[in-house]
């Protein structure tokens, strides 16, 4: 998953950063102006946007205004001082999907963020099921029947990007937009290798292919 | 202004003093109608005691006696019973007098009217000297002369009756008009004052959460009203504006503090979020503590900001500006060459400014400060000082920076401004920095000007009135 962070303090938007890497292993990007997080929305994917409401050249309101007026559909949590119910009132009303007031708690944060990745993805269950394969979001473990499959960090976040839509194809470029922030090397070989290992740790526990690559497509999940 | 809870109406004040003008305007003129009813009555009922006194002359006729004397024959006589008279003749012999005749009335007096009372029944008397003239056939038409006196009386009970009267239907009528008239005035008074009633509904909207008020037409159109609306508007439309601002600054000031407490909760959790090495602990720890140092200099600059509106202007020394600007860049060296930089400074003597000795500490400071921290490394800041034509005193600071943007240029000033987009812990600016030294400038009636060119510099120009 990958998520856009703006916020005008550099130490407190590290500091975000920092939570989501490290607690549910998002990619995440960070920007500091209003302006820069709406070129950033229209040029890249992101399954969330963690919102400052006061930024500088454009507010976090008038981001919100401009993403939804584009419709643009992904979850935006907005990061707010003001404590009052007539703003979060309007700011829920805009387009934005919830809210958190200064100061937070990170926990929190990371929870409310998966929460609404999970939503904006159209599951309600932090537990993610196809057929023997069951992923558990909360704790980022993986379970193929009874039996636990131990992932490296990035072979979990593919597999759980794959598992949020199963049965439709996935292709490398999007795998790469959402698991990568905007600083690393786009390299497509270093996809298919974590693909290929995950692969094989599948086929430890289960006779059945569930990961299919389509060639010049991309990646399926898909019972035969 | 006392208020001891009393309140009085306007409306009813007034409607008081036309209807006790009113009342008095009634006893006035129904004095008056008395006085002249009085008068005329009076003069006619004289008249009349005059012209009955003639028919009861008419009524005297010869005796027929041997010594030709006169006698009164009341047979003939029309007047009115209660009416007494008597008449005498030279000798003052009682000729004939009304039947039960009091002798009070009829006792002979001065000729003329008087007023007298008998029975309790005031009466009004008329003694004249007549003459008689009787036999003129026997005589060759000479006849003889007999003088009487007649004294007339008639009770004045009619009179006053009829004054009375008058003065009553005077009476009546008068109410009857002064009444139609203070319905009238009452109804028009309570149009006539409909404004003041629009004015204090309107007013009586005015609240702090909804600082609005808009006069109404009927006010607006009232003379005397006018201008205390207009006054009224202006007054709460400033309240609003710095209410607004107020409100502003509260919430700036408040995501300010939230985001700087943030920050520090924020990375307390990132460094407890797992084991760390003592290493680890210990470069968390400084960059909370650097983290510290933002709140206490944003509360700080916030209580700064907080005093220095609270200044007064009155009982100010003078102070010498130069030796305000010599001290804070001695004290500033060290940051100085730090960045690498030159100050210069350029001050001619005796620059005095009437302003608070700390606050020029503060504003000097804070402007330099400004200038080392968005100047080029190795490049200089000139800080010069001098009299202006008119006496007053022109601080000027130049840098050679980075230099401001105009779409910046125009809110350098305000509070928690910053131009970077980022609030970057390198520049370490709380955004307070600049809107303290333009309220101090304002506190000391002066003003600050900026002139700035990207990627040239920037000069702050200040302006302080003749101390």
């Amino acid at each position: 998953m990958r998520v856009l962070v703006v916020e005008d303090e550099v130490r407190l938007a590290e500091n975000i950063a920092g939570a989501l890497r490290d607690g549910p292993s998002y990619a995440v990007d960070v920007v500091h102006d209003g302006e820069d997080a709406v070129n950033l929305c229209q040029a890249g994917s992101y399954d969330l946007i963690v919102l400052d409401l006061m930024i500088p050249k454009l507010s976090g309101e008038q981001v919100v205004r401009q993403l939804r007026t584009a419709r643009y559909a992904t979850p935006i949590l907005v990061l707010t001082a003001v404590s009052e119910t007539g703003k979060t009132i309007d700011l829920l009303n805009l387009g934005a999907d919830d809210y958190m007031t200064k100061p937070f708690d990170l926990g929190e944060l990371i929870a409310r963020a998966r929460a609404l990745i999970r939503r904006g993805k159209g599951v309600s269950e932090p537990l993610l099921q196809f057929g023997d394969l069951r992923v558990h979001t909360g704790e980022q473990t993986v379970e193929c029947g009874a039996t636990r499959v131990e992932l490296s960090p990035t072979e979990y976040r593919i597999l759980e990007y794959l598992m949020f839509r199963p049965r439709t194809i996935v292709s490398k470029r999007e795998l790469l937009e959402h698991l990568y922030d905007f600083t690393w090397e786009h390299h497509s070989n270093v996809i298919e290798a974590h693909i290929s290992n995950l692969r094989k740790k599948l086929r430890m526990t289960t006779d059945e292919e569930l990961l299919e690559t389509l060639r010049g497509r991309g990646y399926r999940l898909a019972s035969s | 202004m006392r208020n001891d809870g009393k309140t009085r109406s306007l409306t009813r004040q007034t409607i008081g003093i036309v209807l006790a003008a009113q009342i008095l305007c009634t006893f006035l003129l129904c004095g008056a109608a008395l006085l002249h009813e009085w008068h005329t009555r009076f003069r006619a009922f004289d008249v009349r005691i005059q012209g009955r006194s003639d028919s009861l002359l008419g009524a005297i006729q010869d005796a027929e006696d041997p010594e030709d004397n006169v006698t009164i024959d009341p047979t003939e006589l029309k007047i009115p019973n209660e009416d007494v008279y008597a008449v005498y003749n030279q000798g003052g012999r009682l000729l004939g007098s009304s039947a039960d005749a009091p002798s009070s009335l009829i006792t002979r007096g001065k000729d003329g009217f008087h007023d007298s009372s008998e029975d309790r029944t005031s009466y009004r008397v008329f003694q004249r000297e007549a003459l008689r003239v009787i036999d003129r056939v026997e005589n060759g038409g000479v006849g003889l002369r007999r003088p009487v006196t007649i004294i007339y009386a008639s009770p004045e009970g009619h009179v006053w009756h009829e004054i009375l009267g008058a003065v009553r239907f005077y009476l009546f009528a008068i109410a009857v008009a002064a009444g139609l008239s203070f319905a009238f005035v009452t109804m028009r008074l309570r149009r006539a004052l409909r404004p003041l009633s629009d004015l204090a509904e309107e007013a009586a909207h005015i609240s702090a959460p909804s600082l609005n008020f808009n006069a109404p037409a009927s006010v607006l159109q009232i003379r005397e009203l006018r201008p205390l609306a207009l006054v009224l508007t202006d007054t709460v439309a400033r309240l609003r504006e710095a209410f607004a601002k107020e409100h502003r600054f509260v919430g700036d000031a408040a995501h300010e503090l939230k985001t700087a407490i943030a920050v520090i909760r924020s990375s307390v959790q990132v460094l407890m979020v797992k084991q760390r090495s003592g290493d680890e602990y210990r470069a968390g720890l400084e960059r909370i503590l650097e983290d510290n140092q933002r709140i206490e200099a944003i509360v700080a600059q916030m209580l700064q900001l907080a005093r220095l509106e609270e200044v007064k202007k009155a009982n100010l020394a003078a102070l010498d500006l130069g030796e305000t600007i010599l001290s804070v860049v001695t004290q500033l060296q060290p940051i100085v060459d730090e960045h690498g930089l030159e100050v210069r400074v350029e001050c001619s003597p005796k620059l005095l400014v009437r302003i608070v000795p700390e606050a020029a500490q503060i504003l000097v400071s804070n402007l330099l400060l400004n200038a080392i921290q968005h100047s080029k490394p190795d490049s200089q800041v000139s800080l010069s000082a001098r009299l202006t034509a008119s006496g007053g005193v022109l601080l000027e600071l130049a840098d050679k920076g980075s230099g401001i943007g105009p779409e910046a240029l125009p809110h350098i000033f305000d509070r928690f401004y910053r131009e970077d987009t980022s609030r970057s812990r390198e520049t370490g600016g709380t955004g307070l920095g600049l809107a303290i030294c333009k309220s101090i400038v304002d506190a000391a009636g002066g003003s600050i000007e900026v002139e700035s060119t990207v990627g040239i510099g920037t000069t702050v120009k200040i302006t302080f009135i003749p101390a």
